[in-house]
């Protein structure tokens, strides 16, 4: 049985329908879900169509700066030597520290939803917590001093700073999660690991994801410090460019930033879509 | 809005010259003159501590002299410090001739002759943005490099070009610089150029600029990209590259708007020579550590220089 359609009828024949916060995800009114569906799907193919704009317009400007740059633009943009392997490794870093977030977070957040351990929950997320609220700086040279220079320092450094959202939004996906449809589930014979796989996560995918996004997001932008510690990545041209007051140098290798980062987040908008079950 | 803060920055000052009046009594007769008794000056500076340094010893040795001197150190990058010079926010700050002749006046090549950057640059300053330059360091601040120390002990002392042969020869050995650093025109394409190495990406490590020195002492980068009176030199164990002559001469000036200048020009040039004369890369390093290293106030550590040379 797939989770969602019988899930929402079930919602409204059940006597104990508890007035829970986040059930909103399973009780909308089907004619504004189907219109918010449509501008979903419509964000999801012209995504891609403005990132190729934004990418051809890099392009020409970045050919204009070739024809017409002085010595040092064209020595800081270099695309073989620079601009490329930077880009790749801020790909890199993004990347396993969002994969080695989603490993660490999402179990973590479904063994802090069980009842059993619920009563410890509060001290894990303040440990998630402080891990964001230090300044992502000194975060890496916290790592720098125990793990040396380069990108395995900073992977593991973004992964403890982007852990906070992904944490809590399985969490509280998990948590929003009507009761009642897991009581029926559980009445119709699954056990309890049927349960969570059948019924609580795949009703949880939206929001888990939102955060995986999130925490996407904050890696490509923080992945532009790794240079500090040695790890790479674009932060180099951009300071750079910030340094020698060049500003085609500063724009170029923001420019690379956003369209990384605009993919990266375009291709979550699809898992979100792909992964998410039928009918909700 | 400006006289709203000049008003501020003058009573900071008058109260900061009242502390200094309070705390120097035992300054054995160096006399305060009364050459600058009514001028108003303001002097600023660039964002690190060795500008900020000799920015602080005019501060002093002009107040000393009886004028009214709104200190506006600290006050941001090259590119920052010099617009206010421009745009008269600031009456002087102290640049460096490397600096004025490729960035500020935009030439290239400059002469490897101290003296003669010096007249170059000074003499195109004043005809087209009507800046003087005044008095002129011993010291040459310049991007340089150093070895870690153990390295440096057993591979005997480097120059640019036994350095070169040794990062030829040992691919795995890395040299740490600032991000903008391989990019300058007055950076690494110099020590290329001379040493007919180009460093591979390979070998190429990018740090923070505060990083270098540290991670070279430890052994974690093999040569650092430094500059060359940064107090931390002597401080960790670093040794400095011997440079042949190839990285261009920063020594540094007083940068005046002329028209101030010229009102006192004798006693503003008399004062800028005196803070120079003993300053050599030497004892520049030293300052720069006592500050860094040992966390002095750079307010301290300039009138203690000043006391020495006799100035106050």
């Amino acid at each position: 049985m797939s989770g969602g359609a019988p899930g929402a009828t079930l919602d409204r024949t059940e006597p104990e329908a508890v007035p829970e916060p986040d059930a909103s995800a399973t009780s909308s009114a089907p004619p504004a879900t189907r219109r918010a569906r449509a501008i979903k799907t419509a964000g999801l193919w012209l995504a891609p169509v403005m990132i190729a704009l934004l990418a051809l317009l890099f392009f020409l400007y970045y050919r204009g700066l070739q024809a017409d740059g002085n010595s040092t633009v064209i020595s800081a943009l270099n695309w073989g030597d620079k601009l490329l392997p930077q880009t790749i490794r801020i790909v890199y870093i993004a990347f396993w520290s969002t994969v080695i977030v989603i490993l660490v977070a999402v179990p973590l957040g479904i063994v802090l939803t069980r009842p059993a351990v619920r009563r410890i929950s509060p001290f894990i997320l303040a440990v998630a917590n402080s891990g964001q609220a230090l300044p992502a700086y000194g975060l890496l040279v916290i790592f720098l001093g125990i793990m040396g220079q380069g990108r395995f320092t900073v992977i593991v450094a973004l992964s403890l700073y982007a852990l906070l959202p992904v944490l809590r939004n399985t969490m509280v996906g998990l948590d929003g999660v009507d009761r009642s449809v897991i009581e029926a589930g559980r009445g119709m014979g699954m056990t309890k690991m049927q349960a969570l796989t059948r019924i609580e996560l795949p009703l949880a995918v939206p929001i888990v994801i939102a955060g995986v996004r999130t925490a996407l997001t904050l890696n490509i932008g923080m992945a532009t410090l790794a240079f500090l510690i040695g790890g790479g990545g674009l932060g180099i041209t951009i300071q750079t460019g910030l340094k020698l007051n060049q500003d085609p140098i500063l724009i170029v290798g923001a420019w690379l930033v956003a369209l990384v980062a605009l993919s990266f987040d375009w291709l979550g908008a699809v898992a979100e879509r792909v992964l998410k079950p039928r009918g909700l | 809005m400006r006289n709203h803060k000049r008003l501020i920055a003058a009573s900071l000052s008058v109260a900061f010259a009242a502390a200094l009046a309070g705390c120097g009594g035992g300054g054995s007769g160096g006399g305060s003159g009364s050459a600058l008794d009514g001028v108003k000056l303001t002097v600023g500076s660039k964002d690190f501590t060795e500008n900020i340094l000799v920015g602080e010893m005019y501060v002093q040795a002009l107040q000393n002299e009886g004028a009214d001197v709104t200190s506006q150190t600290n006050l941001g990058g090259t590119s920052v410090a010099r617009d206010a010079l421009l745009n008269k926010e600031i009456d002087v700050y102290p640049e460096y001739t490397g600096t004025g002749w490729t960035v500020h006046l935009g030439n290239e090549k400059p002469s490897q002759d101290p003296a003669e950057l010096f007249k170059v640059t000074s003499e195109q300053d004043i005809k087209d943005n009507d800046i003087a330059w005044v008095g002129q360091s011993p010291f040459n601040d310049t991007y340089g490099f150093a070895a870690n120390g153990d390295l440096a002990k057993e591979e005997g002392p480097f120059d640019f070009d036994s350095m070169a042969a040794y990062l030829k020869a040992n691919p795995d050995t890395t040299v740490c610089m600032e991000t903008e650093f391989p990019d300058r025109p007055d950076g690494l394409v110099l020590w290329e150029k001379a040493t007919g190495y180009k460093i591979p990406q390979s070998q190429i490590q990018i740090l923070d600029t505060g990083l270098i020195y540290t991670e070279t002492s430890d052994g974690k980068c093999d040569f650092g990209e430094v500059f060359t009176t940064d107090g931390r030199i002597q401080a960790l164990n670093l040794e400095l590259v011997e440079d042949p002559g190839v990285m261009i001469l920063y020594n540094l000036s007083m940068t005046w708007q002329d028209a101030v200048y010229q009102e006192h020009a004798e006693t503003y040039k008399t004062l800028a020579d005196e803070i120079f004369k003993d300053l050599d890369e030497e004892k520049m390093a030293e300052l720069n550590a006592l500050v860094d290293v040992e966390g002095q106030p750079v307010e301290q550590v300039a009138k203690k220089y000043l006391e020495d040379i006799g100035l106050l």
